[in-house]
């Protein structure tokens, strides 16, 4: 990859803030001995003892599987569903107040129920973080079908493409643009409902790691558990930005070509 | 044969076609022209069964049309919102023969010889945003060919290009119509280039839209835009639409 000095230059602005805050925490954390507030060295060592170890499998992977499981069972059904009801306005028109009911809903307040109801265990963290990953990825592929341009839906009616070409190469490419945005949101809400799930109900996982060190006020520990996942989310971001890139590919290509006109 | 009988067709209290009866004949080339507004391309939608019209009725080979017909295709004036922006050309043109379940070699001929017919054999692999107006609207016409319809329909294709691709798509038009065997419907607001095209005219006026006159054109082929367009011919039946039309518009006005 080549880089232009402008691009070197934006890179260098982006490291140097959080560069300048961390150097900022470390002169002020030094002096002060302050037990909520430990220096960073204490910090980083806390993070490299604990999350480059054996917690990689003990509590980093339990915590991504949960995570991942809502998050990909709840977007292939939000896509599915949405792509009925970004089609047919009956079923939306059926559907609506359910969807508004639900999506109004803060999910950890199902938090309760759920662990009655599916236990302790981890169908409930991940039917809590499907839930919350659901309705981001519903509305914007019900947006995302309903925004595909009608030409496109005319032509493929005009040349008779048949209903799963029509899904496959029509509705779904059209609301991917929307879809997306949906996802991006879905994601970050997954992250925040695994831990507010593993602080409640766990044995294991990131959130049960710094909920655990808080208790017993380990708290050099309690941030390092908080820097991972500061760290897990910007990942996955990424992660999901260049899948994004390369499958909307033409989406950018086309919007620029639009705005030269 | 293609034939509309009596069609009429109204939104709420919006007459926008008043009572159309016309006949397209087979493997000619017709050219429906007309005042801006006066419902041409709500007649081409319900030719094509895209649109239901509220009366009247629309015939293929004497059978009403309810849906778009297997044997008709239909390019829009719109080409950059009528081509699907995430498939390359290539794709655009492959994606209407997905259900007729060519042999690929077969299926690949057709395409490449669509793309090859309207100059576009070089930009094959390109996305259609990659590519000028005039180009697109050559995918969309290759796209149109490569289904081998029996009827084109064609809705003001060249309305939104300059004036030089213009020409050059009109005569792609007759190149094509030489070519292939095809009932062309094209619908335009120019009287030049219906005269210059079609081998038969139809005059519409304006809202409700009826039909004025069916004519003949006389002209030889092959036609050139410089010669055909200084024969006395060619002007005079060109008068002839112009003063049809404005006779509509004054109507109208007054």
């Amino acid at each position: 990859m080549k880089f232009n000095r402008r691009q070197l230059l934006n890179l260098a602005l982006e490291l140097a803030v959080p560069a300048a805050l961390i150097t900022a925490y470390a002169v002020w954390a030094a002096p002060r001995n302050d037990i909520y507030f430990p220096p960073l060295q204490v910090i980083l060592s806390a993070f490299v003892e604990d999350w480059l170890g054996a917690k990689v499998t003990a509590d980093i992977w339990p915590s991504l599987r949960r995570l991942l499981l809502g998050f990909f069972i709840a977007s292939i059904l939000a896509i599915a569903i949405g792509l009925v009801l970004g089609t047919s306005r009956r079923a939306r028109i059926a559907t609506a107040p359910l969807v508004d009911f639900f999506r109004s809903l803060p999910p950890p307040a199902l938090l309760p129920l759920t662990l009655l109801v599916l236990g302790v265990d981890d169908t409930a963290k991940v039917a809590l973080i499907g839930l919350v990953c659901f309705f981001p990825v519903l509305l914007n592929t019900m947006a995302g079908v309903g925004g595909i341009d009608p030409l496109l839906r005319e032509t493929a009616r005009m040349y008779g493409i048949p209903l799963r070409d029509r899904i496959l190469h029509v509705l779904i490419p059209g609301a991917m643009p929307s879809i997306f945005a949906g996802l991006r949101t879905s994601l970050s809400l997954a992250v925040i409902m695994m831990v507010i799930s593993e602080f409640v109900a766990a044995t294991n996982g990131v959130g049960y790691s710094i909920w655990r060190a808080r208790r017993s006020f380990d708290i050099a520990d309690m941030w390092a558990g908080i820097i991972l996942l500061g760290i897990l989310g910007i990942l996955l971001n990424t992660i999901l930005l260049l899948v994004e890139a390369r499958l909307l590919a033409w989406h950018r290509g086309s919007r620029a070509a639009a705005s030269r006109n | 044969m293609l034939r509309v009988e009596g069609l009429g067709k109204s939104y709420n209290d919006f007459v926008a076609i008043g009572d159309i009866t016309a006949e397209f004949a087979a493997g000619k080339f017709t050219c429906i022209v007309g005042p801006s507004g006066c419902g041409k391309t709500t007649l081409l939608k319900c030719l094509s069964g895209l649109l239901a019209p509220s009366k009247g009725r629309v015939l293929l080979n004497g059978k009403p049309i309810t849906e778009p017909p297997e044997s008709m295709a239909l390019v829009f004036q719109d080409y950059s919102r009528s081509l699907y922006p995430w498939m390359t050309v290539r794709e655009n043109v492959a994606f209407p023969l997905r259900k007729k379940r060519l042999a690929a070699s077969d299926r690949d001929e057709r395409i490449e010889e669509a793309l090859a017919s309207v100059g576009l054999a070089d930009a094959m692999d390109k996305y259609p945003w990659q590519l000028s107006g005039g180009m697109q609207q050559r995918t969309a016409i290759a796209r149109a060919i490569a289904y081998k319809p029996e009827i084109l329909l064609m809705d003001e294709p060249f309305a939104s290009v300059d004036a030089q691709t213009r020409s050059d798509l009109e005569d792609l038009m007759l190149r094509l119509r030489a070519r292939y065997n095809m009932t062309i419907v094209f619908v335009t607001h120019d009287i030049d280039e219906s005269v210059y095209l079609g081998d038969h005219i139809v005059v519409l006026g304006s809202r409700p839209t009826t039909v004025k006159e069916t004519l003949n054109v006389p002209l030889a082929h092959p036609r050139d835009q410089i010669t055909t367009k200084s024969e006395p011919q060619f002007l005079e039946l060109r008068s002839h639409v112009y003063t049809q039309i404005m006779r509509t518009n004054t109507a109208q006005t007054a």
